[in-house]
């Protein structure tokens, strides 16, 4: 079939894509697998970090290797929105006319890195929207578009605030995924030195096409997601808004106002790339529940019971997803149990553990510090 | 459907099918427990095949009810195959676009084909078992407490049709039968005897041939077989307490050697048996009313002891010695009684005691001992005769000897009395419960001069040894005192009986104090019979 070729091709070259990322970024793993997820799935992330995690190096690494047309945006407050979606200039021709010609802004790439977004003002915030919701810009009554794929990955800092505007909800709702840079672990940070003293430029190398990436786009769209689980993530979304009838304790305690259906919408289609990258065809409970925080805490605005009860929004979303579980939202998996139980009449030997990308450090490695020629010399 | 998701969903049928013929037949079971019970409980009764539809339809509805809700749904199935072997909805996901084409999802079936074949094979464990076991005990119990239960009497509404009496039953002429009745009350009386004063020996004797009678008159169908065992076992009672009382070969033995005129030693141990009140005493219980004998059975278990306590108080300690002479010659005394020297009469009381031995009595007898003693005293006295003494001394001595003398005969004769009282009333508990009439009974053989039962009288003579002096005696109904010739221990005189009997009275009086009011009672009643029985010279030569 020609679907499984497809399949292995989109197996390995995720894989490759790793790899080569690998050469740039060290660590970060979750990071690296939900932005290949969003790329794949079509959606935006907003990368948080301390400045220094490697935020940019990662998207100019991802850019060379997608092999897609990579520009970066420094926002600042007095960045334009001409500055990012380009503007109209007068230019005199061969023959001496003048004439108007759009200028095209960084916009106009396929693989765009705004860097410190909410650094500059909501107005030139804002001239973002229509590109990263719609794939186009429009100028002086002109639309241009943009070529597919195309992707924002923007960066903010959580520490500083002065002179910062924060991104509108209605922005934020343009991102599917919200991932959190932490701080490298020791021996992350040990690997990022030793690497450094090497070279500070990026290393990996171009292994797909856009093109690829619209057929790996278009394959993960045919994973099939059936009706509990959808309902699962329907009702995960639905949970997060106090206002609406019958609605969760936990969304009337701690949540402000709660996600929009893009929220939804996001879950399904970043599952679905999810499943295909973890090698299965179908999407579980468990893609859901992975997904739910990258795609629901820039989405959820909890109240000031969240605050007083030291919880973070990612704690708030553990509470929805376990109480989305409990309201019966996975019923589905409890009608099985008026059959009888099973035991094995051998050890059951569970598959092996597929690879499975995640979005949040569990935890902090252990330090062993490895010298580099040592580490050259294991790679031999 | 998948191969490998057919095997499973076979298996899990499999045992939905199992599930659902246990709880169809559990339900059967139930259902016909229950109907069974419900109508035997209200009387109603329907053939046996209407239990088995009955049965049979529970079963078929509940099993098949058992079955839709147990079956293996594919979707049901999914969840569970998912959920064991961790495989994240492939199987309901596989389920669930069964139907659909593409090849996404062809993909999703193949992988999820292979992953169920390479399941290992699962052990399906029934659960909820028991559950079932509890239905089943539960029909089963039902179905036993329908069956063996009985069903409430209704009233009826019509009546039944009237029962003709049972035709009577003529018994056989001379049949008898060893009703319940009397059972009881011979091992009343055999309880009796086990809780009596008697000693162990002649306890085991008489309850021996009482459980023996007892034994053999339920094998007895006939009146005549059943006399002749009461007599039998009557005759042997009489016998084996005859050989444990020893007075009577004591009293033969005595009398034979010191028959002298004048008051007799041998009549010191009658008269010791009238006062401890056994022969007194037997003519009495041979002569009492029936209300009489109902109050003396009510008071039997204290009878000997509370007569024999009474009559302790008695004062026996009478001298006799008044009788005996003691002279003075010179230095040396010398003994008579009635002019027999006290040496003489020492040889004589040793001859007796050695035709006692001769009669079977034991060294070991108290009775003889109590004799023997006597003897043993007399020859101390008679060795102090030569000795210088005075008459005062040797009279005192020969007084305290006769004293002991006494005391040891009453105390001696306390059990035989018993022995007696009791053969009397077991025989006549006996023959009162089998309908026997006393006259019909051997007559009861005590020994000596205590003849009694039977219809043997006495016979107004102060005669020895044949069994019929003394004492105021019947048969039956008739009770009368007796003028017979009586020897009274207090003055040394023969006195007619009855003179006896006031002084007897007299006596008792003086001790009443110190006696239980119904022992009082009961003396008193004895009493009233005796002077209300005194007869006059005319009386027949049996005493009647």
């Amino acid at each position: 079939m020609e679907n499984t070729e497809k399949v292995k091709k989109f197996s390995a070259a995720i894989a490759t894509i790793k790899k080569e990322l690998k050469k740039d970024v060290v660590g970060q793993e979750d990071i690296v697998d939900g932005v290949i997820v969003a790329i794949i799935a079509g959606g935006n992330v907003l990368l948080e970090g301390v400045p220094g995690v490697g935020k940019t190096r990662l998207v100019r690494s991802l850019g060379r290797v997608l092999s897609l047309p990579f520009s970066r945006i420094q926002f600042t407050p007095d960045l334009m929105p001409s500055d990012v979606t380009g503007t109209n200039v007068i230019e005199k021709d061969d023959s001496g006319k003048m004439n108007t010609v759009f200028q095209r802004g960084p916009i106009f790439a396929n693989l765009v890195l705004a860097d410190e977004i909410n650094r500059a003002t909501p107005k030139t915030q804002s001239a973002m929207l229509e590109v990263m919701q719609e794939h186009k810009v429009t100028v002086a009554k002109q639309t241009y578009k943009i070529d597919e794929p195309f992707f924002v990955l923007a960066t903010q800092n959580p520490i500083e605030q002065d002179g910062t505007y924060p991104l509108p909800e209605a922005q934020m709702d343009r991102f599917m995924f919200k991932l959190i840079v932490k701080f490298p672990t020791v021996k992350e940070l040990a690997g990022i030195v030793n690497m450094t003293q090497v070279t500070l430029e990026e290393t990996a190398n171009a292994v797909i096409d856009g093109k690829t990436i619209l057929e790996m786009r278009e394959l993960s769209k045919t994973v099939p997601v059936i009706d509990e689980v959808l309902a699962f993530a329907v009702n995960l979304v639905s949970n997060t808004h106090p206002e609406l009838d019958g609605a969760s304790a936990v969304a009337k305690k701690y949540v402000k106002y709660g996600a929009s259906p893009r929220a939804a919408q996001a879950l399904i289609t970043a599952a679905k790339v999810r499943a295909l990258m973890n090698g299965n065809y179908n999407v579980s409970y468990e893609d859901i529940k992975e997904l739910a925080y990258p795609v629901l805490r820039h989405r959820i605005k909890i109240n000031y019971n969240a605050v007083n009860d030291k919880l973070t929004v990612d704690d708030v979303i553990t509470k929805l997803l376990a109480e989305t579980h409990r309201s019966g939202a996975v019923k589905a998996e409890a009608d099985g149990n008026d059959l009888p139980s099973m035991e094995a009449e051998v050890n059951l030997e569970k598959p092996a553990k597929e690879k499975k990308f995640k979005f949040k450090n569990k935890k902090e490695e252990k330090v062993n510090v490895i010298p580099s020629s040592q580490e050259a010399e294991n790679t031999k | 459907m998948n191969e490998s998701f057919r095997k499973f969903k076979n298996k899990f049928t499999v045992y939905a099918v199992i599930k659902a013929l246990v709880s169809g037949i559990s339900l059967g079971l139930l259902a016909v427990g229950a109907v069974l019970l419900g109508l035997k409980l209200s009387g109603v009764g329907i053939a046996a095949w209407c239990y088995v539809i009955i049965g049979v339809g529970v079963a078929l509805t509940g099993g098949v009810a058992t079955f839709f809700i147990v079956r293996p749904t594919d979707v049901k199935l999914a969840k569970r195959l998912d959920a064991e072997y961790g495989l994240n909805e492939k199987v309901q996901t596989m389920v669930q676009f069964s139907g659909c084409e593409g090849d996404m999802l062809e993909l999703q079936r193949q992988d999820t084909s292979a992953r169920l074949a390479a399941a290992p094979k699962m052990r399906i464990r029934f659960t909820r078992i028991w559950q079932y076991a509890a239905v089943a005990v539960l029909a089963v119990t039902v179905i036993f407490t329908g069956l063996f239960i009985d069903p409430f009497k209704a009233e009826a509404k019509t009546p039944d049709p009237p029962v003709p009496p049972p035709a009577t039953i003529q018994p056989e002429e001379g049949a008898w039968e060893y009703t319940a009745v009397m059972q009881a009350a011979m091992a009343e009386i055999m309880q009796n005897v086990q809780d009596s004063a008697l000693q162990s020996a002649e306890k085991d004797a008489v309850y021996s041939e009482l459980y023996g009678l007892d034994r053999s008159l339920r094998t007895v169908k006939k009146t005549d077989d059943m006399k002749t065992a009461v007599i039998a076992t009557v005759t042997q009672i009489d016998g084996r307490i005859k050989t444990f009382n020893s007075y009577d070969d004591i009293y033969t033995a005595l009398s034979g050697a010191l028959s002298t005129e004048g008051a007799e030693p041998e009549d010191e141990i009658i008269s010791a048996a009238v006062l401890v009140g056994a022969t007194a005493f037997l003519p009495y219980l041979n002569s009492i009313t029936s209300e009489l004998y109902d109050y003396i059975e009510g008071r039997y278990y204290t009878l000997g002891e509370d007569i024999t306590g009474a009559l302790d108080k008695l004062n026996v300690s009478e001298k006799v010695s008044a009788n005996w002479t003691v002279t003075k010659e010179g230095k040396a005394c010398s003994a008579e009684f009635n002019g027999v020297s006290l040496q003489d009469y020492h040889s004589k009381l040793m001859l007796a005691l050695d035709g006692v031995k001769d009669a079977g009595v034991s060294e070991e007898d108290a009775l003889y001992g109590a004799v023997k003693t006597f003897a043993d005293k007399l020859a101390a006295i008679i060795m102090k005769l030569p000795q210088n003494y005075d008459t005062g001394t040797i009279s005192n001595d020969i007084s305290k000897a006769h004293e002991d003398y006494i005391q040891a005969l009453i105390i001696n004769l306390k059990p035989q009395s018993f022995n007696c009282i009791m053969n009397i009333f077991v025989r006549a508990r006996v023959a009162n419960i089998l309908g026997v009439s006393a006259s019909q009974l051997p007559e009861l053989d005590l020994g000596g001069e205590i003849g009694i039962g039977g219809g043997n009288g006495g016979d107004g003579e102060d005669n020895k040894g044949d069994g019929n002096n003394g004492g105021g005696w019947g048969t039956g109904d008739e009770k009368f005192g007796s003028n017979d010739l009586i020897y009274n221990p207090l003055t040394g005189e023969y006195v007619p009986y009855g003179e006896l009997l006031k002084e007897y009275e007299a006596k008792m009086a003086e001790q009443a104090d110190g006696l239980p009011q119904d022992i009082r009672s009961f003396m008193e009643e004895y009493f009233k019979l005796l002077y209300g029985g005194i007869k006059d010279e005319t009386t027949d030569e049996n005493g009647k």
